[in-house]
């Protein structure tokens, strides 16, 4: 770590260290105040990821799911005392569409690239879908021609017995 | 490199580390005179570190209940260090002709932190990425020193999972460096950390060289502990923000503790107060210290019920220090 460090060209040896850290761009973004809003894939009850959410009993004995994964630490952490609370694509399409304005940044655990390739596909054509779906396709299709992806810059640093982590996407608005 | 390791919040760690090491030398010195005199320079230096840690503690954790931190800032801790660095030479130049220290043991000592730079300088270069680390204790000890309370985080849903539990004794040191430095920097405090492993190393030397120095030479003894030291798990876990190895580290003071009060004949309660302020000190740091000191105040309660009466018990541990 030393060596991949001595030579880097940062203003404070805190920041030198840190642009070794998978989570660098997170850190970065914390450090600028900017107006992050954070994508996580839609899960429901039915298809939870017990790796990556967990429960909390509320007095009343009703359980309420929480989702937490490595990059929700990484921001939660990062941005302390600033709460970013996980939201799904859909909920940020349909209800916080209009508050998501000029520069500001989405990060995401899954690539929406993917998601814009996929419905954009010949087969996907075809596929039956309902009004909801349709809707939802073509929402989705208006937002992603706002974001323009951010580059993620490849690390040198590999930790020691320890799973290499998730990917994890940033995109801009800008417009 | 020389830039890279002496910059000011890197000093600032090292004083940091040092003035709790020499104050757990004045404590030892002026409550536990005897004790420090019969243990080698090895065993001194981990108990010192040990109980510089307890004190240090627990004079935070009551600063924290009567919300009096704001008191801690650099000038003041410079203050405390230098009446303590006073206070220990004081005390170290009238206790100097009964105290042995071997030239070879301070060949060992040099040896020892000369083969733990490498991962010195890691700790102080090392970015936090562990799971623990970000969740409970750095998260925690960022959210106090931000918030100067702890209350309104532990009532935040978003941090549910933060083990809100456990109890704050490590995040009160951390915050407390962080408030030196006036800014979160959770790389340099990483040094406090690997502090325990190297006192962990000089523990585990020191009851090789107490058992086994008629036996064996004393390098046989060193290259033992240096080569179950460099275990890859004790060298992760001695800085990545985890506590275990930190409370494996007192677990292990204590069973030393156990030890001498066990077999010794003589001074039978300066151990068992020394056990009993371990004890209290585990508990500042991890829920899971609590069975075990539960199992620990019951053994010591069974040896003086076979020795002793429970009356000499509580009169000598509690009320006559």
């Amino acid at each position: 770590m030393f060596n991949l460090i001595k030579d880097k060209n940062h203003s404070t040896l805190y920041e030198k260290i840190q642009s070794e850290n998978p989570y660098y761009e997170i850190w970065l973004l914390a450090k600028n105040g900017k107006n992050v809003y954070f994508i996580f894939e839609d899960k429901n009850d039915k298809n939870l990821d017990y790796n990556t959410t967990y429960f909390k009993k509320k007095k009343t004995g009703k359980k309420i799911n929480y989702y937490l994964s490595e990059l929700k630490l990484n921001i939660d952490y990062f941005f302390y005392p600033k709460v970013i609370k996980p939201i799904s694509l859909r909920e940020l399409i349909y209800s916080y569409q209009n508050d998501i304005k000029k520069d500001d940044i989405i990060i995401s655990d899954y690539e929406l690239d993917e998601y814009f390739r996929k419905i954009n596909e010949p087969s996907y054509y075809f596929f039956k879908k309902n009004s909801l779906q349709e809707e939802y396709d073509k929402r989705f299709i208006n937002f992603y021609k706002r974001l323009k992806r951010l580059l993620i810059i490849k690390k040198n640093f590999i930790p020691i017995n320890r799973h290499p982590e998730k990917p994890y996407y940033i995109y801009q608005l800008f417009n | 490199m020389f830039e890279i390791i002496f910059n000011k919040e890197n000093l600032i760690v090292f004083s940091f580390v040092f003035f709790i090491q020499i104050l757990g030398l004045n404590f030892l010195l002026l409550f536990f005179k005897k004790f420090f005199k019969e243990n080698n320079l090895f065993l001194n230096l981990n108990y010192s570190w040990f109980f510089g840690n307890v004190v240090f503690s627990f004079f935070i954790f009551l600063l924290f209940v009567f919300k009096k931190m704001s008191f801690l800032n650099l000038k003041v801790f410079l203050l405390m260090l230098f009446f303590i660095t006073i206070l220990f030479i004081v005390s170290f130049l009238r206790e100097k002709r009964k105290i042995e220290l071997k030239k070879s043991n301070l060949i060992y000592l040099i040896s020892i932190l000369f083969f733990f730079t490498p991962l010195m300088i890691e700790s102080l270069t090392s970015f936090l990425i562990s799971w623990d680390s970000l969740a409970i204790w750095f998260l925690k000890a960022k959210a106090l020193y931000i918030d100067k309370d702890i209350l309104s985080f532990l009532k935040n849903e978003n941090f549910y999972y933060s083990s809100q539990a456990y109890p704050v004794g490590i995040l009160l040191i951390i915050s407390v460096y962080y408030r030196l430095i006036n800014q979160v920097n959770d790389q340099a405090i990483q040094f406090y950390f690997v502090w325990f492993f190297i006192n962990m190393s000089f523990l585990f030397f020191g009851l090789l060289i107490k058992f086994f120095e008629k036996f064996f030479s004393k390098l046989i003894l060193f290259l033992l502990t240096l080569s179950i030291m460099v275990n890859s798990a004790f060298i992760i876990y001695s800085h990545n923000g985890y506590v275990d190895l930190q409370l494996g580290y007192i677990f292990l003071t204590i069973f030393s503790f156990f030890y001498f009060f066990i077999v010794e004949k003589e001074n039978l309660f300066v151990y068992s107060r020394l056990i009993i302020l371990g004890l209290g000190y585990s508990l500042m740091i991890k829920n899971e210290a609590l069975p075990f000191s539960v199992f620990c105040i019951f053994i010591l309660l069974i040896i003086y019920l076979l020795k002793y009466n429970l009356l000499i018990f509580f009169k000598k541990i509690f009320f006559i220090f």
